[in-house]
């Protein structure tokens, strides 16, 4: 069936007096991508060569040529240089082949960066070419100057490495010596404008996956080195370790409101991997997590509206990071001074004492025996504490674990061990909720991200869990309290410290 | 005021203007940017040729304006650095880059001139136009949500949200980027930073005598997401359930993956 093809301009310039049949052929006239098309790309040096014969057989031994004969779509024909149906003489001014033109002409491949990744030409040779004195005196009127086509070839162009080509370095005399009188050695030197890629990157600078939800390009192997980071501290101390990922997240690029989202899902993978490994090693205590689990979703309620209520009062950014370091503070400090007696012997070894509160609550109604804890208490202190956490979590905008274990540790009684365990079980349980929510309400769930981030969380949570069984209790809530201390540290830096920007985005804090 | 869907049909309605503007051209080598699983930023190239008598090319690529973005004014009160102030921007672009020639040494890898925005937009001002950072504040809309605005509020925020994007490499005004050689061609690059919103972008170049306005002309290109970032993206807006339980899945079988592995392989 014959094509129809679209009205176009009658042909401007040399081409002028030419009928369409000279060029198209008689009858059928076929698309450009039929192969039996005259300007299908494989045909057209053909086409032209009807009348062209001498250049054809050059551009036919080219660089371009043999890269067309190739089937390469990107390497250009004829017309890619000279035009179609609008074809001006080489020395008027408006020709694509005019020497004041002809740098804008090849830049058209050259500096496209289509072209550029799926070839091995030279970044930047085209603005190499405009720093030379050749470029300058161009772009200064003086159309004697060389440019590409006057060390290259026009439609003989080979490459560097062919004996044949002018800028062979073996040719290079000869080359320069058409225009040049005396061509020295430190002439032929500093010949040089393919300046590459504006920035040498190595292998693995170069490795970057844009991620959709972020929108930004990253290193895949950084984002699973931080999340294997991460995952090891969670398996080793039973947090989720948001308190530590989002702001790692934000420092490497994400923005602040999907570092958190996704998060929660890698906080997700990272305690299910270390809940599994702490269950089969009898840690964890699901009735003791599930009890939790209700106070702390019903406390994640009231935190959330606290914080809307706040975020319309302004300032929320300095009152997260206020109540940051008051909280942070208080647990670090206590949870190390008391974990440092029990280890250097001078309290009591393994366990911390059970305090007033733990007593009280065993007292009260509706009591419960928890068989992994070895505790009888009532079921209002779990609920209790898993409540204050959820307000706090939702308010720090955090998953609590750091909050909640020495809450399970010194408030509910819980021996560390299994504090460890059933924390990571709660963990699983919160998280999975924060994320399905971020992701319906929000939409800030960036699942490739988090998916990078699984890869490395859930094999650093189990090489957690290995180092968690060299550790005694103590040494445990030590080290825990030490890295309380450095988030603390550095959130009061923060404080203290001129912004790099007085004006800058309002933080999306907090919110589960 | 002018919305940028205008401002492109002004350049082609407008353009040309005077004599000798029948020569006048613009082309963008890329007119769409696909941003796929290896986008890391994309360079644009243009180039044409500008009418008789061009003295000054100015080109300006804006990206599509979103929803409005919400600012903190940080203050000192006491030891601490803390926001004083809350501001809701809207009316901008989420790109916005300058690209301009120097006409007294039209040298852009080493022009010693510094970039004098106001020379242009004395010319553009009077016809409605403006580019570079007087540009955005016609347009920007402000509102302060601690309190009435002040005087002079509004250039405080403009300058320091310029700051910020201008460090993510969103906006720029460059008075030497664009080439104009003697042959009265013009080339130069647009660097869009991996963060350019997707959308329709809008580029306007201004052709300048010593005085006044020869020509104006417009492009179009299209940041889209392509493949598998489209697909996520879009699944992520539209189906927001599935695609959070599809995560939670994931993630849930990621961490049983690596528990089973660990415990076949006898870790513990």
């Amino acid at each position: 069936m014959p094509q129809v093809t679209p009205a176009l301009p009658p042909p401007i310039g040399v081409h002028a007096p030419l009928a369409c049949a000279d060029c198209h052929g008689q009858g059928e006239v076929l698309p450009r991508h039929d192969p039996a098309s005259p300007f299908n790309p494989s045909r057209v040096a053909v086409t032209c060569g009807r009348c062209h014969e001498p250049e054809r057989a050059l551009y036919t031994a080219s660089v371009h040529g043999t890269a067309v004969a190739k089937g390469d779509q990107a390497a250009p024909t004829c017309v890619s240089c000279h035009g179609g149906h609008v074809l001006l003489q080489g020395r008027t001014a408006g020709s694509a082949a005019n020497a004041g033109k002809v740098p804008i002409t090849c830049a058209r491949c050259h500096e496209d960066p289509a072209v550029l990744r799926h070839t091995s030409l030279p970044y930047a040779a085209v603005e190499g070419y405009e720093a030379t004195f050749h470029g300058d005196a161009l772009a200064h009127g003086i159309a004697e100057v060389a440019t590409c086509a006057s060390c290259h070839g026009a439609h003989d162009v080979l490459p560097a490495s062919d004996p044949r080509s002018r800028v062979n370095p073996a040719n290079l005399k000869t080359t320069c010596g058409s225009c040049h009188r005396q061509v020295t050695a430190e002439m032929i030197a500093a010949i040089t404008h393919d300046e590459g890629p504006p920035e040498k990157e190595s292998l693995l600078q170069r490795l970057k996956v844009y991620f959709p939800v972020a929108g930004t390009p990253l290193n895949p192997l950084l984002i699973s080195g931080m999340g294997a980071l991460v995952g090891f501290l969670s398996g080793l101390f039973g947090v989720g370790g948001g308190f530590l990922m989002t702001p790692l997240l934000i420092f490497i690029g994400i923005p602040a409101a999907v570092a958190a989202a996704t998060d929660a899902a890698q906080i997700t993978a990272g305690a299910t991997s270390g809940a599994l490994s702490h269950s089969r090693l009898g840690n964890v205590d699901y009735k003791m997590g599930l009890v939790i689990v209700a106070g702390g979703v019903s406390g994640g309620f009231v935190g959330v509206q606290i914080v809307k209520l706040l975020r319309n009062l302004g300032n929320f950014d300095f009152f997260l990071k206020g109540v940051y370091v008051l909280v942070l503070g208080f647990i670090g400090t206590t949870m190390f001074l008391e974990g440092l007696r029990a280890w250097r012997g001078r309290g009591q070894a393994g366990e911390p004492k059970k305090g007033r509160l733990t007593l009280f609550f065993a007292r009260l109604p509706l009591q419960m025996y928890f068989p992994k804890c070895g505790l009888r208490t009532s079921v209002f202190l779990p609920v209790l504490a898993g409540f204050m956490v959820g307000v706090l979590a939702a308010f720090l905008g955090v998953g609590g674990g750091f909050i909640m274990l020495p809450a399970m540790i010194y408030i509910i009684g819980i021996p560390t061990r299994v504090a460890v365990g059933t924390d990571l079980f709660q963990i699983v349980l919160t998280s999975a909720n924060v994320s399905l929510q971020q992701a319906i309400v929000n939409h800030t769930v960036d699942i490739l991200l988090a998916v990078v981030l699984f890869a490395g969380s859930v094999i650093g949570a189990q090489f957690g869990v290995m180092a968690s069984k060299h550790l005694r209790g103590e040494q445990i809530r030590v080290f825990l309290a030490i890295i309380v201390m450095a988030v603390m540290a550095m959130l009061l830096f923060q404080l203290l410290s001129t912004p790099a920007h007085l004006i800058d985005f309002a933080k999306s804090g907090g919110g589960h | 005021m002018r919305a940028p869907a205008l401002l492109l049909a002004a350049c082609f309605s407008l353009a040309p203007f005077g004599a000798g503007s029948a020569e006048t051209s613009s082309f963008v080598a890329t007119r769409r940017v696909n941003v796929s699983l290896a986008f890391s930023g994309q360079r644009v190239f243009l180039y044409g040729e500008a009418p008789e008598g061009t003295v000054r090319v100015v080109s300006v690529i804006e990206g599509p304006t979103g929803s409005p973005v919400r600012l903190l004014q940080k203050g000192r009160v006491a030891f601490f650095w803390l926001g004083v102030r809350q501001y809701r921007l809207g009316g901008v672009p989420g790109l916005y880059l300058v690209d301009a020639n120097c006409p007294l040494c039209n040298r852009p890898s080493d022009c010693p001139h510094a970039t004098d925005e106001a020379s242009w937009n004395r010319v553009l001002a009077p016809l409605g136009y403006a580019a570079g950072r007087s540009a955005l504040r016609d347009r920007a809309d402000l509102e302060c949500l601690s309190g009435p605005l002040k005087n002079g509020e509004l250039d405080t925020v403009l300058n320091g949200y310029w700051e910020v994007q201008a460090g993510r490499g969103l906006f720029a005004v460059k008075g030497n980027a664009v080439r104009l050689n003697a042959a009265r061609s013009y080339y130069h690059t647009f660097s869009l930073p991996p963060q350019s919103p997707d959308g329709r972008y809008l580029i306007a170049t201004y052709f300048l005598s010593g005085d006044s306005l020869l020509a104006v002309e417009g492009n179009e290109l299209f940041v889209r997401k392509a493949g598998l970032i489209a697909t996520l993206s879009r699944l992520a807006e539209k189906r927001a359930a599935v695609y959070g339980v599809v995560t939670i899945l994931i993630a849930l079988a990621a961490g049983w993956v690596a528990g089973t592995l660990f415990r076949r392989g006898g870790g513990h």
